[in-house]
């Protein structure tokens, strides 16, 4: 393994955290909350660590393969939650390592769960950095770093592979620093037009700030206790909602738009089935909860919303949706796992995955019956290859695993009931945040144990990534000399 | 520059590896998915996977506004295909892969036809390389520069000689040279030797000078060994066929072994001078009947590398002057250097290096062009530039011009005469002007000087 390449990758990214930190420090200047030195004092530390790394340890080969991809990928979002928490801890409004800890966690993964009982206690800059965290960690760190690295030598294909979204993952254009460089592009833009419309609605500036990074990398900190519920306006819970379901988007969908393919855009079976399923729960979500509010027209708006946040795992909510009737949780628990499309900011199981896994079961059962058959599972109009499929159904068993591993684990303590634990789980691994019950959107993770939250801590690391970056970290031949 | 490679074979896998080291944007395009992701996680590139002459292939590869298309597949017809479809659809320029003598007889009449901006065939380049390096025995490698004008011949210094632990400045003085030394390879490193610079055992040296320049060098050198006159070739593939018409054209005795009989009977037709073997290469009985050891050299061209190393070594052994090996994979080449093997070519790195060179003179469209590029090495270059009207530094003395760091000036040749640059040299419009540099992407004459 190739240690220099993954230290001076690292230290890169230690670097960029550092000057990301001066955001917060800014916000807190403004509001003249004296809480910058919370910031300064780690941005100094990652100074002092980062630059020797970069300047003195220059790698003799910068050639990375798949293994290194993995380590350095998985190494680097630990590496930058734990830096990431620093601040709540030593700033005392999160005092509990552990605690602060989870919080980064939730927010650089783009989860949203968290384990304040009251988020508007929060210093401003603290609340900025929180919302921050969901926009550096929506696109993927490693993909910045990516876009700034000037000329790489081969392997970074690796790390846009482990830190991307996706079964099938390729370049847009065939340079990488422009690949990253499009993605952010394309993602900065969108984010500006949510902030543009949000102050459009006479938002306050930092308000719409922080709820337009959180919405696009869909994650869901809210800075109110009541979320999005405070502002009680269709047109915020609207502008959020069509968002949010925009960055659940494939980002290629964007880029080819830009470029004129159209015809392509319409190709993609993902997208459409993404659309089909939004309407779909929307209007049966909508039907089941009409009597709860004054008319379909209000049902249909905290539908959309509560869709909308959940199948883009971001976790914003504007009501209670724990009371609505088992109908609309059932289907909004399957939306928790289905989660969005591939390449996007959100998390979850992907579409392109189920479309994957339902498509070749049916060519698999066609076989069943006609055994002699040739016969090939196609995406887009493509033929899968083996390979494909193959990865999915991996996933498919090492993401069932994960869930009921971690259920295991948080259940030893005895706090919450299976509802609870359940949608704990799924909420923090998928990336989504709010779950039912205990979890719910207007409770909080705070009364589990230190075990449990990092169980789900690193239950929302594996979700962000893609679960095998993670799990190789962990695994003894990842380090193995040969 | 945007360019697509269609085909990921040796020559196409080559082709990424050295033009992305160019810096330029490069999309592959393949029918095999496997080799496409290979190359992929090599290198930063693109992949697209399906045909060449596949119009939905070429448009995802963004065709439209490709400054090349580089069609080397194995298929002759594909790849003229796949240009003429790649023009039409609006790349700029094209470059096929054409290899069949057939096809080839007829590539400079059609190329207008095809609207090919160039088209290559790696069989006949090593055909050309190798004569070249048989019509100096004494050195490794050959590069001609100016049409022939200046010659960079690549000598090893083996035991005894006379060079051997002088520096450059006493050799030049004892052996009276009209010659440079251009770079010196040591331990696999590269040295722009100044005066010095001590040559040692089992260098291998760079030398630029006029074809008389280099027979008087190794006259003095004692490593002088007399133009092929007869030459054994072990394999009668499309090398061999090139091979053996260019030396009959230069009234040199050939003779080729090769297995298969139909072949033999293809070539006896085509070549009716040469002597046409139908037998087993790598039977030494079969060599031995033929007189391998009564020729002056032995090139070994049969498809199996291991085959032509093994030929090589048994050609060594029965003093042979001259062995030239063909190897597919460089990485045998390199396996194979402490064998005693000197001169072993393989044609995709010949091949690759004529291409870079086609690309980066349209890289540098309006500006002074590169007449030529050779690589010495992976990290050095020889390179020819014109001096043009526009040249701004015409008439000065070398000395009084600021010429950067890790450039020399090689030589100039003007009227066909190799002049070697001293401080009182100055730079002249029409003449032709090597420098060897370990810069990359240099295109420009005057970027050398400060």
């Amino acid at each position: 393994m190739n240690y220099k390449v993954i230290v001076n990758v690292l230290g890169r990214i230690l670097l960029l955290e550092a000057i990301l930190m001066c955001f917060p420090i800014i916000i807190d200047l403004i509001y003249g909350e004296s809480n910058w030195h919370y910031f300064l004092i780690p941005m100094g530390c990652l100074l002092a660590i980062s630059i020797p790394i970069i300047v003195l340890l220059k790698p003799k080969d910068m050639n990375m393969y798949a293994r290194e991809g993995f380590v350095i990928t998985a190494l680097a979002w630990v590496i930058v939650s734990i830096v990431g928490a620093v601040p709540f801890c030593i700033s005392g409004q999160i005092p509990s390592f552990i605690d602060a800890f989870f919080e980064s966690v939730s927010g650089f993964t783009t989860t949203g769960a968290s384990i304040l009982q009251d988020v508007e206690a929060l210093s401003h800059s603290m609340l900025f950095w929180r919302s921050f965290s969901h926009w550096i960690g929506g696109m993927g760190i490693l993909v910045f770093v990516l876009a700034l690295i000037p000329n790489q030598e081969g392997g970074s294909m690796h790390i846009l592979r482990a830190e991307s979204t996706g079964p099938n993952v390729g370049k847009i254009v065939s340079k990488m620093k422009f690949t990253a460089r499009i993605l952010y592009a394309i993602y900065a833009v969108l984010t500006l037009a949510c902030f543009i419309f949000l102050v459009a609605g006479k938002m306050p500036v930092f308000d719409a700030i922080c709820h337009a990074v959180g919405t696009a990398g869909t994650g869901g900190f809210g800075i109110y206790n009541s979320s999005i519920g405070y502002y009680n306006s269709t047109y915020f819970e609207m502008v959020i909602a069509v968002f949010m379901f925009l960055f659940g988007i494939n980002f290629n969908v964007y880029y080819l738009i830009l470029i004129g393919k159209f015809a392509e855009v319409v190709k993609m079976e993902e997208l459409r089935t993404y659309f089909i399923i939004v309407i779909l729960t929307t209007i049966m979500i909508a039907l089941n909860i009409m009597h709860l509010y004054d008319g379909f027209g209000e049902s249909l708006r905290y539908s959309f919303f509560q869709v909308a946040t959940i199948i883009s795992t971001t976790g914003y909510s504007t009501t209670n949706f724990d009371a609505w009737p088992t109908f609309a949780k059932i289907v909004l628990f399957i939306l928790m796992i289905i989660g969005s499309s591939a390449g996007s900011t959100a998390g979850g199981f992907k579409i392109s995955r189920m479309l994957i896994l339902s498509k070749s079961s049916i060519t698999d059962m066609r076989k069943m019956l006609h055994p002699r058959q040739v016969i090939k599972t196609k995406l887009d109009g493509d033929i899968l290859s083996e390979d494909t499929i193959r990865n999915t159904k991996i996933y498919l068993v090492a993401y069932v695993g994960i869930i009921v591993v971690s259920l295991l684990l948080i259940s030893i303590e005895g706090y919450g009931g299976f509802e609870t634990n359940l949608s704990a789980v799924i909420a923090c691994f998928n990336n989504i945040g709010p779950g039912f019950e205990l979890v719910g959107p207007i409770c909080n993770y705070s009364g589990y144990s230190a075990f449990s939250k990092i169980v789900l801590s690193l239950d929302m690391l594996a979700g962000r990534l893609e679960i095998f970056p993670m799990l190789l970290l962990f695994t003894p031949t990842t380090w193995r000399k040969n | 520059m945007r360019l697509i490679i269609v085909g990921a074979g040796k020559i196409g896998a080559t082709l990424v590896e050295k033009l992305s080291k160019e810096n330029h944007d490069i999309v592959i395009v393949d029918k095999d998915a496997k080799i496409v992701e290979q190359i992929v996680n090599r290198y930063d590139v693109m992949g697209v996977c399906g045909g060449g002459a596949d119009r939905m292939i070429l448009e995802e590869a963004m065709v439209e506004n490709a400054d090349f298309v580089i069609a080397c597949t194995s298929r002759d017809e594909l790849n003229i295909l796949c240009c003429m479809l790649a023009k039409k659809m609006g790349a700029a320029h094209t470059i096929a892969r054409v290899r069949d003598p057939e096809y080839f007889m007829e590539m400079e009449y059609m190329k207008g036809e095809l609207d090919l901006d160039m088209w290559f065939n790696p069989e006949l380049r090593t055909a050309q390389e190798i004569a070249e390096i048989l019509s100096f025995p004494s050195a490794i490698n050959v590069e001609t520069f100016a049409d022939g004008a200046a010659v960079m011949v690549e000598v090893k210094i083996k035991k005894d000689n006379p060079m051997i632990g002088k520096s450059v400045m006493d050799i030049n003085r004892e052996f009276k040279l009209k010659a440079l030394f251009s770079a010196v390879i040591r331990d696999n490193k590269v040295y722009i030797p100044r005066g010095d610079f001590i040559v040692l055992e089992g260098d291998v040296i760079h030398l630029t000078a006029s074809e008389r320049g280099i027979t008087d060098f190794s006259k003095k050198t004692q490593t002088f060994r007399r133009r092929a006159r007869s030459v054994f070739i072990v394999g009668g593939g499309k090398i061999a066929y090139y091979l053996a018409k260019e030396l009959i054209a230069r009234k040199v005795i050939v003779k080729i072994i090769e297995k298969d009989e139909a072949r033999c009977e293809w070539l006896s037709e085509e070549l009716p001078e040469a002597t046409i073997l139908h037998g087993d290469g790598t039977d030494h009985e079969v060599l031995d009947e033929e007189g391998i050891d009564k020729c002056n050299a032995v090139v070994t061209l049969t498809g199996m590398d291991e085959e032509n190393v093994i030929v090589s070594l048994y050609a060594l052994r029965k003093k042979v002057a001259k062995v030239i090996t063909k190897v597919d994979r460089s990485t045998i080449g390199q396996m194979v250097s402490h064998l005693g093997l000197d001169s072993v070519l393989s044609p995709r790195t010949i091949i690759a290096s004529s291409v870079v060179r086609f690309v980066r003179e349209i890289a540098s469209e309006g500006k002074a062009r590169i007449n030529q590029l050779y690589k010495i090495h992976d990290k050095v270059e020889a390179l020819e530039f014109p001096v043009t009207a526009s040249f701004g530094y015409k008439g000065i003395p070398l000395k009084e011009l600021n010429i950067k760091k890790n450039y020399l000036v090689n030589g100039i040749v003007r009227d066909r005469e190799f002049i070697i640059p001293t401080g009182d040299t100055v730079f002249m419009e029409g003449d032709k002007v090597l420098v060897v540099t370990t810069e990359k992407n240099v295109n420009d004459l005057e970027y050398i000087i400060r």
